[in-house]
């Protein structure tokens, strides 16, 4: 093949592993990460389902075969300003003044987290005790803020009690997320697992709709969570309120009896929904591609072919296609790798 | 660490932003206010008046005046065919006096004109239906006003002119100057029907009562069931075998709110003043509990602040729990001696 240039609009891992593919191929690429260290979101996870791997061992792996080949460069703290398409060729401005002609694009900008403010009924942000699952995440890292305790941020206690509520901007037409973002069953389970693993003494409540911890080893997770005590309701969480101690009552209906229900907690977690990258609005119209009424992109063909979009020489892998797991972001940005050098190499045959 | 972030409340809050108009208003009346709190209704043309503003109103028979029918309606006993016509014929009675925002003194009448006016919004043909019968009936026309506002609003609106220009005292108390705890109940026909188009705030955390509050020096009281009803609810009140839903919902919320240590409570519906101030007597007739927390509307507090009379202008002396200690705490003075006076059954609390 000759001489052919990729641009990777996200350093996650999806860009990361994308990038070795095409490595793989010898195609040159450029990754383009607009925060100072690639690894998106993962970097941040201590332990990741249904396995419990280091996240940061998996981002550190990637991103040391990025560093070994000669082929893939990173620019860091960087975003795109302007597109310019030319016959087949994309001529990208960057928002630090240099310019790159790409051959073909891939796009792996990730997700966003849902804002819990919006849901106001939770109070998150106003009451101390009630946070976020990505909280949660920096909480349960033996490299986090609280050194992989768990602490009540009112007043620094240990928390005990503990209340994960699922489904947070997540299959909600009220807020406009209709859609199920996929993966929060299996990551609030996988929290819960941490924090009974953390201290067997404590006691965790999942506050559920239904349980959709699918593939391949995630029901076993969920068993396994359930046989370690971790405790599920079946039922919306409508309220949570603060007691003058900072304790949370979290008020909800427990479906399976028929029942309201009312609990008192030292800490309550927001299992938040994913949204689409911030960017991609901006991504949508700089290379021209459709989102769906779901604001995630649009693939030519989702069966077919999921890594293709309407505008030639434009692809798009990992989160920003879907909602997924780590390994199934993996597997995206190994597979839009052999999308792209087919692609290559009919642009080489013409 | 304080028990909810005030900073990010109001953060919150400021979403639900809701246009007030500042002038030109038609003023509806309650069928029960005027009957509990005389005092309250009173006192609005009252701040009208003191505060310039163009205002009219026709209770007159001979106008076609009636009650909104929220009553009827929510008792199940009028369908919402009658009310609409009903609420039509007062809009038709407000065009006629050259004004296109109505101001309700009641919740239940904001929620009804308010569900009239969404029901306009979303149901195509609806407005001919109810032109035809309103021609038929009563040989009038109407037209949806621009605006509808709870004569709290207005309030709100104008608070810090009332503060600045008008009131004599503040929420505080005079001995050691400490800011009044004040719990703010909303009624759940200003907050909870419409809440993203129509309260001032929201649900979740509604501005209208707590930001008259804070203008006017006191400190609001988050506590957990601050969003519970009062549990009048039409057909609980009304009929005596559910009263005692009434006043398990009183019960629930003063149980809540009572480590909190409020100083009083202000409210903004006839329903929830009224069992709000008489099932306090009633809870401790019946159970022994003491609460006796004075729980005014926010019309006779504007006036208790305003310096206005607390008996002959304010009316206090229809309250079942005693106000006067509260005038002794912020260092209102009133006549001890006056008639009224010996209304004041010895309770408990003082």
């Amino acid at each position: 093949m000759s001489h052919k240039r990729v641009v990777i609009v996200g350093g996650g891992v999806t860009g990361l592993r994308s990038a070795i593919a095409l490595d793989d191929f010898g195609i040159e690429s450029t990754i383009i990460e607009k925060k100072s260290e690639v690894g998106g979101r993962v970097v941040g996870y201590s332990k990741i389902f249904p396995d419990f791997r280091d996240g940061r061992k998996i981002v550190d792996d990637l991103a040391g075969a990025v560093s070994s080949s000669s082929r893939i460069g990173i620019i860091k703290e960087t975003t795109i300003d302007h597109v310019q398409k030319k016959d087949v060729n994309y001529t990208i401005t960057l928002s630090n003044g240099s310019v790159i002609v790409a051959d073909a694009v891939v796009l792996t900008c990730g997700f966003e987290t849902f804002d819990a403010t919006r849901q106001g009924e939770y109070g998150y942000g106003v009451y101390p005790n009630i946070i976020t699952s990505v909280e949660l995440e920096d909480f349960l890292n033996p490299h986090g803020s609280t050194k992989g305790k768990l602490l009540r941020p009112f007043d620094g206690n240990p928390a005990k009690r503990i209340a994960i509520i699922f489904c947070v901007g997540s299959r909600n037409k009220r807020i406009g997320n209709p859609y199920c973002s996929r993966i929060c069953c299996s990551y609030s389970t996988k929290q819960a697992i941490e924090i009974k693993e953390l201290d067997e003494e404590s006691s965790v409540t999942c506050f559920y709709m239904d349980i959709r911890t699918y593939g391949r080893g995630f029901e076993e997770m969920y068993q396994y969570a359930q046989d370690i005590g971790v405790k599920y309701i079946r039922g919306r969480v409508s309220e949570c309120s603060t007691l003058l101690n900072g304790d949370i009552q979290v008020r909800a209906e427990n479906t399976l009896l028929g029942r309201p229900v009312q609990g008192i907690f030292d800490l309550v977690s927001l299992s938040v929904g994913m949204m689409p990258c911030a960017d991609a609005g901006k991504m949508s119209e700089l290379f021209g591609i459709r989102r769906g009424s779901d604001g995630f992109f649009i693939a030519e063909d989702e069966d077919f072919n999921p890594h293709s979009t309407d505008t030639q020489g434009v692809f798009i892998a990992g989160s920003v296609t879907g909602l997924k797991p780590i390994r199934d972001c993996l597997l995206d940005g190994a597979s839009v790798a052999g999308k792209v050098a087919s692609y290559l190499k009919k642009l080489d045959n013409k | 660490m304080e028990v909810y972030n005030k900073h990010q409340r109001e953060g919150i809050w400021k979403r639900y932003i809701k246009d007030i108009p500042d002038n030109n208003y038609f003023l509806t009346l309650s069928c029960v206010l005027g009957a509990f709190y005389p005092g309250s209704e009173s006192m609005i043309p009252k701040i009208y008046d003191l505060l310039g503003l163009n205002w009219g109103t026709n209770p007159s028979t001979c106008s076609g005046w009636t009650c909104c029918s929220g009553i009827a309606y929510h008792g199940d006993i009028m369908p919402i065919e009658g009310t609409l016509l009903t609420v039509a014929r007062l809009w038709s009675i407000a065009q006629e006096l050259g004004f296109d925002a109505v101001t309700t003194s009641c919740v239940t009448s904001f929620g009804i004109h308010c569900e009239c006016k969404v029901l306009y919004e979303h149901e195509p043909g609806l407005k001919e239906k109810v032109d035809k019968w309103l021609k038929d009936s009563c040989g009038r026309e109407f037209e949806i006003p621009r605006y509808i506002s709870h004569v709290s609003d207005i309030y709100y609106r104008y608070r810090n002119e009332l503060r600045d220009k008008h009131m004599q005292f503040e929420l505080v108390e005079e001995k050691s100057g400490r800011p009044l705890r004040v719990v703010d109940h909303v009624g759940c026909h200003y907050s909870k029907l419409f809440p993203e188009e129509h309260s001032l705030g929201g649900a979740d955390y509604c501005e209208v009562l707590s930001g008259m509050a804070k203008a006017w020096g006191g400190e609001n009281v988050d506590y957990p069931e601050r969003r519970h009803c009062c549990g009048m609810g039409f057909r609980q009140c009304m009929i005596t075998p559910n009263r005692g839903g009434t006043m398990a919902s009183v019960l629930k919320k003063m149980r809540s709110m009572s480590p909190f240590e409020p100083d009083l409570i202000i409210t903004n519906c006839p329903g929830c003043q009224a069992f709000l101030d008489k099932e306090q007597w009633a809870i401790y007739e019946v159970t022994g509990e003491k609460y006796f927390i004075p729980v005014i509307t926010y019309q006779e507090l504007a006036g208790l602040l305003l310096g206005w009379d607390p008996y002959e202008t304010v009316g206090i002396q229809f309250h079942t729990v005693p106000v006067e200690p509260l005038l002794d705490k912020i260092g209102i003075p009133y006549d001890k001696n006056s008639p009224w006076a010996d209304c004041i059954v010895p309770h408990p609390s003082i």
